[in-house]
């Protein structure tokens, strides 16, 4: 039979190589298995066997071998693969540790997880969501905290979990928890942060990362970041987890002031948690997004920068929104921007944020959450691939109607390793479109990170600036700028 | 805030644990569980509590327990029970009506037929199978095993095993070739089986009588040390029993003809390690929770699975011929769906399970004596325990894995492999290869549902 | 007394002594041991393929084996496994081999034994269990038609009824298909043939008419020789002491199972150990030409009985 002739063949000679005809027949299997590879032959280059191996289609032309000769020919699909299994053949041969113990495979489950090494403590689950719930569940009755990543895991999975979770004392971080940072180790996309006195419990992640930071900014560092997953306040979960976490936290000995970042809770859970937090005795900040400031029973704060700096205020410190550095953003971004605002965001309590600012400063603005199923539907969150800001921000420049573009750029483990380069050419190549167009397109936004994150917080700003993006050193400075630059175009309208 | 200090096990993404210092991370290579059917993995891990693992402790314990005996040599009528009255034929595997029957079984069973004298002729004989007048059941509900075809009849000689009061037997093994267990039943095989219960069966039944009963446990776990893994190959064990058997043996009439036959059958002791299991195993059955596995057992149609707490539950699929490596001229397409009881073996934790034991074998099912080792390890991924009595010497004499967890099974995706002889497809050709096998998936799934059905009924 | 040390001794590992083995097999004749640097051919698990020095007596080369592999034609065998291993261990480091000091100081227990095949009495259910057994053997499953064994085991039975019937031409093309081919470091069909050598050699006691299968044998070793440049060393050698009777304690192994059916499959499952095919390849040579010697015999018998069939049946 021989063999097709759209497959490619390929021979190596090693000169008067013996090897031992257990390893040859061993070696021989092991290519063939290669994929892509149709036969392979490991033998002498006696007569006898070149001539089996030309009736068998397998004898390369100007083959020039003696009988004391080892002669390896694969036959493949193509020609790069024929060359990958000789270089495979051939390293197999002159390789010397044939009887050498195999490297211990990777444990595979949880408990196998568990017998290796010290035991483990904590669990990460960041499976596929149908998965999550078993994985946990096996987690938590090994007595395992639990950080879960994954999202799609459904209402009941998650109170069943929590509930699971409480009866044994454990956090279960998530569903869907982006951060953490327990006893100093962070967790998923979390920045990089000097020990402290502030423990928050979020449920939010980039919320939770916005206060991180700012407080960063003031010189407080965290003791804690527990997440909670976005629905831990939900009336079905009904702050399960939250409660849990801020028994921990106020035993926590570092511990000594409290924030808790959410969007606003139901009801009955928001009641129930501000009584539990009058009562916490610690000092606490209520971050709780929307809400109107008030001073009592318990600090609330209805933004990111609010609670920060109410925390840090607590401790004595203040988080600067640096006046002259607003300024000089705020030069950056002065000229045009005449249109509506859109918020292109890949942290969603960022975009929370940004909304309610606008919405308080009565401009209505166009503000997406990048990181929502509906727009990752398949792909990678915007935080690991900043490209996919990058089409709707190109959309953006094209349209007429807008003047005013807020991004933001989160850093920290877990993000990109340069997610400002891609999010600069975004912005170039959207202003050159309005441009064209004879518009200017301003694009305002911060950067949600620390000195010590591993991607190098300067760098990053001066990409963005370099863009030509006005940068805050909040999220909310950004966004109030941009109220105030529709306020001003639209009172000049009016005087018009 | 974490007593111990933070060390995470990470199921999933590796960037998720990007800033914890990498001596504190295990790092899971992880995969859908369940044969990634997420409903079952979740009814899998209900059951995976404190009150399965205790009622799995308590069938482990008693399964290793068991010091089954090799006690006598007896027609199948005096001893093994439902036999004693009646036309009734058993088999290997889980049940099944003669007419849907592969063609070795059907054709071991009219063998055993005109072996009995109910049938003059073959045609007479499945003539009276498919109407039912020869009764068909499992040696499985019988306290007995057989392997390949597993056809006991009335008057055949089984062994006896016996455990504190309790019993197990087997078939006697024929030697290779054209044998009934393959299928066969010319003149040929007829005439040995007929030696078999007049000489064979009464010699070593006198033997036995005079020499005192044999510790099988022991037995095994000497082979063990000597190169048998306990299913494909028994020669250490079979020449441990002839050594013990025949100063008892030679005093004997027809002593010659029994010691020749001994020798010349590398498999003899393969069906008495068999009844052992199966009496160490039976132990287990009933016990409420429990979800070790009890038998494997096929029937050249279907697989069956029991699981301790399911009792005499059975679940079975479809099961194909084993791809193995087979005799020249022979090929897949000769080779019958995979057959016999001699999975008991594995089900115990020998066989495939102790395969570390036996490097000697590895070649003749396509391996070394590292994918030896290899299989042996991943095997105590899905079991409970080492089996305290069958060290291995190439695990540092850890035990061979013993007690399938159906739970472990699901979790990790491993099944169990089980080393078997592959037969022809047409009733009487025997043994045409070898090979290893796994267990079909869809019976652990079927024995799951069903432990999680019957607790929720509680 | 000082003890002598040559310079290039292989004996010298980290400069500190080894002594040479403490017991050796070798074959009947002159030590095989020779002054002057072997240099290595092949390293395997059990045996040491070293290249005797140019001009020195006894062949090509020198295989050391170990006591698996078992003495073989032209070798050393050091039964003691760690002594083995030592000396292998020795010689690799050192790159080639040196043997002279060992004729000052030669290992204490020498056993020569003779590696000769005499002819000898088999019994017909032994050749046909071992037929049986041989033709069972598979190899391991997805070595490819290239490197399957089978085809070329075949050829035993045609090779021994051509050696046997004078069939000159056809043993020439047998040969020619058969001399270096296959799979390993000794072919395939080179194995083959030193079978059925053996069995020729056997069966002047036994299978066929003395002289037929003497005639056979010689034959068949006199067509041969003049194929050796078409394989390799290590079948060179094996090939040249099989054309003048002389097997290794392997192929004696399965030469003395010929006796005694009982003694067929144990001996069988050890060669299924020596090579990935050797083994199996030797057995069936061996047996499928014993078999058809004992064929040719009943044939012969049939027709009116010559004197030495007479001499020779008594034999039997």
């Amino acid at each position: 039979m021989n063999a097709p002739d759209n497959t490619a063949l390929g021979a190596r000679t090693m000169r008067r190589l013996y090897r031992d005809s257990v390893a040859l027949m061993a070696l021989a299997s092991t290519v063939e298995k290669r994929e892509g590879v149709l036969r392979v032959g490991a033998v002498m280059a006696t007569p006898a066997n070149l001539e089996i191996l030309d009736r068998s289609g397998m004898k390369p032309a100007d083959l020039v071998a003696a009988p004391d000769d080892l002669l390896l020919v694969v036959r493949a699909v193509d020609e790069a693969t024929v060359q990958e299994a000789l270089d495979a053949a051939e390293a197999g041969l002159t390789s010397t540790d044939s009887g050498a113990p195999r490297t211990e495979r990777a444990p595979q489950t949880v408990l196998e997880g568990l017998a290796v090494g010290d035991r483990p403590t904590v669990a990460a689950v960041s499976t596929p969501g149908t998965y999550a719930p078993i994985v946990v569940e096996q987690a938590l009755r090994e007595g395992l905290h639990v950080f879960c990543f994954s999202d799609n895991v459904g209402l009941d999975d998650e109170v069943r979990l929590k509930q699971m979770a409480v009866e044994r004392r454990l956090l279960l971080m998530g569903p869907d928890c982006g951060t953490a940072v327990i006893d100093r180790v962070p967790l998923g996309f979390a920045n990089v942060l000097a020990p402290g006195p502030v423990a928050i419990v979020a449920a939010s992640g980039t919320g939770a990362q916005e206060i991180a930071c700012l407080l960063d900014r003031a010189g407080v560092g965290v003791s804690q970041l527990v997440g909670v997953g976005g629905r831990d306040l939900s009336a079905a979960v009904g702050g399960l987890m939250t409660n849990l976490a801020l028994d921990l936290v106020a035993e926590d000995e570092t511990t000594e002031v409290v924030v808790v970042v959410s969007k606003p809770p139901a009801e009955e859970v928001a009641q129930q948690l501000l009584a539990r937090l009058a009562a916490l005795g610690k000092p606490v900040v209520a971050c709780l997004l929307g809400l109107e400031d008030t001073e009592a029973p318990v600090v609330v704060r209805g933004t990111l920068e609010g609670g920060a700096a109410a925390a840090a205020e607590m401790l004595g410190r203040s988080v600067e929104i640096d006046e002259a550095s607003v300024a000089a953003a705020r030069d950056a971004g002065t000229t045009g921007g005449l249109g509506s605002v859109v918020g292109l965001y890949t942290g969603g309590t960022l975009a929370a944020e940004a909304k309610i600012i606008l919405t308080r400063a009565g401009v209505a603005a166009e503000i997406l959450d990048l990181g929502d199923d509906q727009y990752t539907a398949g792909r990678p969150h915007p935080m690991i691939d900043p490209a996919a800001r990058t089409e709707h921000l190109v959309r953006a420049g094209a349209r007429p109607d807008v003047g005013v573009v807020l991004v933001d750029l989160v850093l920290g483990h877990g993000a990109s390793h340069d997610p400002g380069t891609p999010l600069a050419d975004a912005v170039r190549e959207a202003r050159a479109t309005a441009a064209a167009d004879g518009r200017e397109l301003l694009v305002l936004g911060s950067v949600c990170g620390t000195a010590a994150d591993p991607q190098g917080i300067d760098g990053q700003r001066r990409i963005l600036r370099d863009a030509g993006v006005g940068l805050f050193p909040s999220n909310a400075a950004a966004a109030r700028h941009a109220a105030a630059l529709v306020n001003d175009q639209r009172t000049a309208q009016e005087i018009a | 805030m974490i007593t111990g200090g933070v060390r995470v096990l990470n199921a999933g993404l590796p960037i998720i644990v990007e800033g914890v210092p990498s001596v504190d991370v295990v790092q899971l290579d992880w995969r859908p569980p369940a044969f990634g059917d997420p409903d079952l993995a979740r009814l899998a891990v209900t059951l995976d509590d404190d009150a399965t693992h205790a009622a799995n402790r308590i069938a482990l314990a008693a399964v290793h327990a068991a010091r089954p005996r090799l006690l006598a040599v007896r027609p199948a009528r005096e001893v093994v029970p439902g036999l004693a009255d009646g036309r009734i034929l058993l088999h290997a595997g889980p049940p099944i009506e003669a007419k849907r029957m592969c063609g070795p079984m059907r054709g071991a069973l009219v063998g055993a037929a005109l072996f009995e004298g109910w049938a003059q002729s073959p045609e007479e004989a499945e003539a009276l199978l498919d109407a039912g007048v020869i009764a068909v059941d499992p040696c499985h509900h019988h306290s007995a095993v057989g392997p390949m075809a597993g056809v006991l009849a009335p008057s055949m000689p089984v062994f006896v095993v016996e455990d504190e009061g309790r019993r197990a037997y087997a078939s006697l093994n024929e030697g290779l070739g054209r044998v009934l267990r393959f299928g066969a039943f010319d003149q040929e095989v007829l005439t040995r089986l007929g030696w078999m219960r007049d000489v064979l069966g009464p010699v070593l039944d006198g033997a036995l009588q005079a020499s005192g009963p044999v510790d099988v446990t022991s037995l095994v776990a000497q082979a063990l040390t000597m190169g048998d893994e306990g299913h494909n190959r028994n020669v250490a064990a079979t020449s441990l029993l002839a050594r013990r058997l025949a100063p008892a043996i030679a005093p004997l009439p027809h002593a010659l003809p029994v010691l020749e036959f001994l020798a010349s059958n590398d498999h003899f002791a393969l069906n008495v390690s068999m009844a052992a299991a199966k009496l160490a195993l039976d132990n287990a059955i009933g016990i409420e929770g429990s979800t070790l596995v009890t038998a494997m057992a096929r029937n050249g149609v279907e697989f069956g699975l029991r699981v301790a707490g399911t009792g005499e539950q059975w679940f079975t699929a479809p099961v194909g011929p084993a791809d193995g490596l087979f005799f020249p001229g022979y090929g897949i397409e000769d080779a019958n769906p995979d057959l016999g009881d001699s999975a008991i073996t594995e089900t115990l934790g020998i066989g495939g399970f102790a395969m570390a034991a036996a490097p000697a074998i590895t070649r003749f099912v396509g391996g070394t004596p590292d994918d030896a080792l290899e299989i042996t390890r991943s095997m105590r991924r899905i079991t409970l325990a080492p089996h305290p009595a069958y060290p291995l010497p190439p695990l540092n004499f850890s035990g061979a894995p013993s007690g399938i967890d159906v739970l472990k099974v699901l979790d990790t995706g491993v099944l169990p492999v089980i080393n078997t002889g592959i037969a022809h497809r047409q009733a009487g050709v025997g043994q045409i290869g070898a090979g290893i096998v796994t267990a079909p998936p869809e019976v652990f799934g079927q024995a799951v549902r069903a432990l999680h059905a019957r607790r929720s009924a509680r | 007394m000082p003890i002598p040390t040559p310079p290039s001794s292989v004996l010298l590992v980290n400069k500190e002594q080894t002594p040479a083995p403490s017991r050796v097999r070798v074959p009947l004749g002159p030590v095989p041991w020779a002054s002057g640097s072997h240099e290595i051919v092949h390293v395997g698990q059990s045996a040491l393929l070293l290249a005797r020095p140019a001009g020195a007596a006894g062949g090509d080369l020198l295989p050391v084996t170990s006591r698996a592999r078992g003495l073989v034609p032209g070798g050393l065998c050091i039964p003691n496994e760690q002594e083995f291993a030592r000396l292998v261990r020795a010689v690799t480091h050192a790159g080639h081999a040196e043997f002279s000091h060992w004729q000052a100081a030669p290992p204490a227990d020498v056993m020569v034994v003779d590696l000769r095949v005499r002819p000898q009495v088999v019994q017909p259910e032994a050749v046909a269990e071992l037929v049986r057994l041989a033709a069972g053997d598979a190899p391991a499953r997805t070595v490819s038609r290239l490197m399957d064994p089978r085809p070329l085991r075949q050829l035993a039975g045609p090779l021994t009824r051509a050696a046997l019937r004078c069939e000159t031409t056809q043993l020439g093309l047998l040969l020619q298909r058969l001399v270096g081919a296959g799979p390993g470091a000794t072919p395939t069909g080179d194995d083959v043939i030193v079978g059925v050598l053996a069995a020729l050699h056997a069966a002047e006691g036994s299978a066929a008419p003395r002289q037929r299968a003497t005639a056979a044998r010689e034959r068949l070793s006199a067509a041969v020789l003049p194929l050796l440049p078409r394989t390799t060393r290590a079948s060179r050698h094996d090939l040249t002491a099989a054309a003048h009777g002389v097997f290794g304690e392997h192929v004696h192994a399965l030469l003395a199972a010929l006796v005694d059916a009982t003694r067929v499959p144990a001996t069988f499952a050890s060669a299924t150990g020596w090579g990935a095919t050797s083994g199996v390849d030797l057995a069936c040579g061996l047996a499928v030409s014993a078999s058809t010697a004992l064929r040719h015999r009943q044939l012969i018998k049939r027709r009116p009985v010559s004197s030495t069939d007479t001499t020779d049946r008594r034999s039997a």
